[in-house]
């Protein structure tokens, strides 16, 4: 029994098929197999997605000022990490939450954003709604990393050090910082007697501090990482 | 203990005699003379020359050894980071010691970049060089600079530790006063390629940013220059009441390193970013001090160089 309606193909009619085909990839081109890119970041809506974006817009990468080698950028990164888990988790004895964070709470995007645009961690900010957004030349300068990340054939220093802030991001969100704090044993800069763990970080110069009572980690303790300074805080009594 | 010689006459004239005798040997041995192998002791090295062994020896190259390299370090110091209250202590007929050590951070694998610390303990500052020499594999770009540059100064008001494996290098206060003092007014002038380089990082941030110029207004800019030790330059853009920074690992008269300028640039706002003292902001890092902001307007207006951008035939 047949189907009236079927249209079987001859022998020509494929021939003719075929060189339809042939001439189309040739004028149209073959489809591209669409590349793994090699760094992506989270979407800046979800937690781990803007943090990532915060350890990145804090350290250089190669080319810019201040950049050293991929371990320090990256090491610059988890010190920093360390510093809003810090602000949150390990206040020091002495101190509110509110002298160390200029916030209180343990949400760790509340710490990234206290202080508004110009606030705690510049750039980052809740708007009017609420939402946590970031100034739009670290937006640029992300995704221009991104763009560096994924050229060529072949992961470079850009995507590791892309992939190791979204890395770092996720684990924290998820079950928090494997890596330990070097700076949480500190207990003497100089003379003077401190609570150890860095409170505050400041990018590239050396000459100023952040005042009040933070004080600059010295070289022999590995204070500068990534292009910052690291701070910890004065002690004081209970 | 008494030793008698002999006659004391004779003794007499035979002490004279070997005293001198003594003092010839004694002599002698100074210059240098035969010892018992025979050969000649090659005089004691002048102080240059024992200051370059004992810098080679620690890895400080010749360049970092030069008068003319440390006058320009101090010089960049003094514009942008020194008080008055730092000099005034320094007398005129003594020397400035600069303790330079070779550090040796962890590199990426092709990375031959180099680094200095400088220690001046007359000035209360540590100095970091660093004279780069990577690729940037990813924009198929060099990173190589023919200097040292600073990439970092700190203060230290404490007692400064002088570190192992450092060599002391010195300046004289009086030739470094007379250096900075006839350079106190020269102008350092960007070029016209970094100007041209500038206003179309301008151009492109002034559609970016949606900012609103008027037409009949010029918007005027000063620029800090370029310091052969420092690969950063200040621009303050009057007309908008900012301050903008460009800085890079890499030397900023490179072509290449303005096709990338989004790594380079930082903006800063005089009306909401300026502060007294940061302790007003205890803990943020996005706020510049008076000290800061007049130190750069120093550079950019008083001896920098002004150009303007006039629209709209140079603004889109």
């Amino acid at each position: 029994m047949g189907n009236h309606n079927m249209i079987i193909p001859t022998i020509e009619d494929l021939y003719k098929l075929c060189a339809l085909a042939c001439l189309g990839v040739a004028l149209l081109g073959a489809p591209e197999a669409v590349a793994e890119p090699f760094a992506v970041l989270d979407d800046a809506g979800t937690t781990a997605g803007y943090l990532a974006r915060l350890l990145i817009n804090e350290v250089p990468f190669p080319g810019e000022h201040g950049y050293v080698s991929e371990e320090d950028s990256c090491a610059g990164m988890l010190a920093i990490l360390w510093v809003l888990h810090g602000r949150i988790h390990h206040v020091p004895v002495g101190y509110t939450q509110k002298d160390v964070a200029a916030v209180v709470s343990t949400n760790i995007l509340d710490v990234i954003t206290a202080g508004g645009e110009r606030g705690q961690c510049d750039g980052f900010y809740r708007d009017a709604t609420g939402k946590c957004v970031y100034a739009k030349r670290v937006g640029e300068r992300v995704t221009y990393l991104l763009s560096i990340a994924n050229k060529g054939g072949a992961p470079g220093r850009f995507s590791r050090m892309i992939n190791y802030a979204q890395t770092l991001a996720r684990t924290y969100v998820k079950s928090g910082i494997k890596e330990a704090d070097r700076y949480a044993s500190l207990k003497l800069v100089g003379q003077k007697r401190v609570t150890g763990r860095a409170y505050g970080w400041m990018s590239d110069n050396g000459y100023y501090s952040p005042g009040g009572w933070f004080l600059g980690i010295p070289n022999q303790f590995q204070g500068a990482l990534g292009g910052n300074r690291f701070f910890t805080l004065l002690w004081r009594s209970p | 203990m008494k030793y008698r010689i002999g006659n004391d006459r004779i003794t007499w004239r035979l002490i004279p005699c070997a005293l001198g005798l003594c003092v010839l040997s004694l002599t002698a041995s100074l210059q240098g003379a035969t010892p018992e192998n025979g050969k000649e002791q090659a005089p004691e090295a002048d102080p240059s020359t024992r200051l370059a062994a004992a810098a080679d020896s620690v890895g400080i190259p010749p360049e970092i050894r030069s008068e003319s390299y440390l006058f320009e370090i101090v010089m960049h110091l003094y514009r942008w980071y020194l008080d008055e209250s730092d000099i005034d202590g320094l007398s005129p007929d003594s020397t400035i010691s600069i303790w330079a050590k070779r550090l040796n951070p962890k590199l990426d694998e092709g990375d031959a970049s180099e680094f200095i610390e400088l220690r001046i303990p007359a000035l209360h500052v540590i100095v970091q060089l660093k004279k780069t020499d990577y690729r940037i594999e990813e924009l198929d770009v060099e990173v190589k600079s023919d200097w040292f540059k600073i990439v970092d100064v700190a203060k230290d008001h404490h007692k400064m530790n002088i570190q192992g494996g450092s060599v002391e290098l010195t300046v004289g206060v009086r030739p470094l006063l007379e250096y900075v003092f006839n350079a106190r007014s020269k102008r350092v002038l960007i070029t016209p390629e970094i100007e041209a380089r500038l206003k179309a990082v301008f151009r492109r941030k002034v559609v970016e940013e949606q900012i609103a110029f008027s037409p009949d207004r010029p918007e005027i800019f000063f620029a800090s220059g370029l310091s052969p030790v420092s690969n950063e330059l200040w621009l303050f853009w009057e007309t908008q009441r900012k301050l903008v920074r460009f800085s890079s690992d890499v030397d900023l008269i490179t072509p290449a390193v303005w096709e990338h300028e989004s790594l380079l640039v930082d903006f800063f706002d005089l009306d909401t970013q300026v502060v007294v003292s940061l302790m007003e902001t205890p803990g943020s890092n996005a706020y510049l001090t008076r000290d800061q902001v007049g130190r750069v307007l120093y550079n950019c207006i008083v001896i920098g160089h002004r150009f303007v951008v006039q629209p709209p035939q140079e603004i889109p």
